[in-house]
């Protein structure tokens, strides 16, 4: 077994929601460079942009004359740049439990609350695959 | 993408959570106000049709944070607080700019907030803002811009920061005085001897911002000693309370912390005692006798200011800067006999 260097570009889209606050949506586009080693552990890294978009329940706007609106899908939405590192094990045969990584990612949000943001998540990745026939 | 604003408008109405029974109301709503999206957590007696809006302190702090303990359980069962996150703090977003962070866009925020209180609940519901260390400096900068008292039915004022200058110096005199009464009932003596070196050499006709920071650090280790020595009411234990909360503890700390440095220079200059007596409305002024952050000089001085012909003012004498933690009860019926009297 050999050690297999990747470049992958990928796209994700999350969501964030907890039933108090807003529900946002946290999406990357990213290059990402995974090193899988003999062992079959993979390192990752990863750079790119991402835009979150978050959405307010019971949302009201008020004009500059005091007047009250209701906005009944508020959102305020943010670009940024994001980058990432991972640590997870990659089975190079096809299995049904194909993947695991583990990624903590944090992405500077511009302009949220009039300052450049950073947004940190940890992910728990699972990759499933159909199981191979014949197996 | 029809799709899509469909999932998002379940989502939406999934994230509301209201009760309809609004006796034990529990829920978000948003205000929107020039870019920020601010956060009000709704929650106690909603059937009341009181609303104590809670200003947090800080800058930097946030609403959920007074939301636990004995005083809110108490309250909460004869009216309703609003928890509000004040803009860059807290779970509060929006895209704004920096120059719009200062202390009369926020004290417009309040306002916005009052407006979006009664559009959602009614105009007949009765409003009372209860403002804390630097809620206190937000509240009474709303209090006297234009006629926005008018819109509500009363202002609390709880170890209110209206006058930093002036807090600087009546925290100095109270560390003064009380390190020689702990001395002299031998409580922490060698502490106490420290506290009142550290004081006698500060001259309170010129006080550092630096030296600002240092008479904030001593009042916490101040009220540290004198919980020790049971001087203080141990009262309620929240240390919890952030575990148990949706706000997020981390954006909440960066941004409370950014929002905090870019105020600092506005709040420490901030100096409201000369339009006290532009309040007219019923007050309710509750102080800590042992706040060393918000001297009680400074709820007296509010107390003969206002030109509010109802007005009443509490010292609770097991107290520090919060007298909600210290001494629950009492502080709790403090405000329940207030908003009963004034509804």
């Amino acid at each position: 077994m050999v050690k297999i260097h990747q470049l992958v570009a990928a796209g994700n889209i999350g969501v964030l929601w907890h039933p108090e606050t807003s529900t946002s949506l946290l999406n990357t586009y990213t290059i990402e460079y995974r090193k899988t080693t003999r062992r079959r552990m993979q390192y990752q890294l990863g750079i790119g942009g991402a835009y979150m978009r978050s959405f307010f329940p019971n949302a009201y706007e008020v004009d500059q004359d005091g007047e009250v609106h209701s906005r009944p899908l508020g959102s305020a939405g943010y670009f940024g740049p994001t980058n990432f590192i991972g640590y997870g094990r990659y089975r190079i045969f096809p299995r049904t439990f194909q993947w695991w990584h583990v990624r903590v990612a944090g992405t500077y949000l511009i302009g949220y609350n009039a300052y450049i943001t950073l947004y940190l998540t940890a992910e728990l990745r699972l990759g499933f695959h159909k199981k191979p026939s014949g197996e | 993408m029809r799709s899509l604003l469909i999932t998002l408008s379940v989502l939406t109405a999934f994230t509301s959570c209201q009760k309809t029974d609004l006796g034990g109301l529990r829920e978000t709503i948003y205000a929107k106000n020039n870019g920020a999206d601010m956060p009000i957590y709704v929650r106690g007696n909603g059937a009341s049709k009181c609303f104590v809006i809670l200003v947090h302190g800080g800058p930097g702090g946030n609403g959920l944070e007074y939301s636990v303990g004995k005083s809110q359980e108490l309250m909460e069962e004869e009216m309703a607080f609003a928890y509000w996150d004040q803009r860059g703090q807290g779970m509060a977003q929006g895209y704004y700019t920096s120059n719009e962070v200062t202390v009369s866009q926020m004290a417009n925020d309040l306002k916005a907030v009052v407006l979006t209180m009664k559009a959602h609940y009614g105009d007949d519901s009765k409003i009372f803002i209860m403002g804390h260390s630097w809620g206190g400096t937000l509240g009474t900068k709303f209090m006297i811009d234009s006629n926005n008292q008018q819109l509500v039915s009363g202002w609390i004022e709880a170890d209110g920061a209206h006058d930093i200058p002036k807090l600087n110096i009546d925290g100095v005199e109270l560390f003064r005085k009380v390190a020689a009464e702990q001395i002299a009932e031998r409580n922490s003596t060698n502490a106490w001897t420290d506290i009142l070196d550290w004081a006698n050499d500060i001259n309170t006709n010129s006080i550092s911002v630096a030296e600002g920071g240092e008479i904030n650090e001593k009042a916490y280790e101040a009220e540290e000693l004198l919980l020790n020595d049971g001087v203080l009411a141990s009262g309620d234990d929240n240390s919890y309370a952030p575990l148990l909360s949706p706000t997020n503890l981390l954006t909440s700390t960066i941004t409370g912390n950014l929002t905090s440095g870019l105020l600092d220079p506005e709040v420490e200059s901030t100096s409201l005692t000369d339009s006290l007596y532009k309040i007219a409305i019923p007050c309710l002024f509750l102080w800590g006798k042992y706040d060393f952050v918000v001297a009680p000089q400074l709820g007296v001085d509010a107390y003969n200011l206002v030109s509010s012909t109802d007005k009443t003012l509490v010292v609770f004498q097991e107290s520090g800067h919060s007298p909600m933690v210290n001494e629950p009860e009492l502080f709790a019926q403090e405000i329940i006999d207030f908003v009963e009297k004034h509804k």
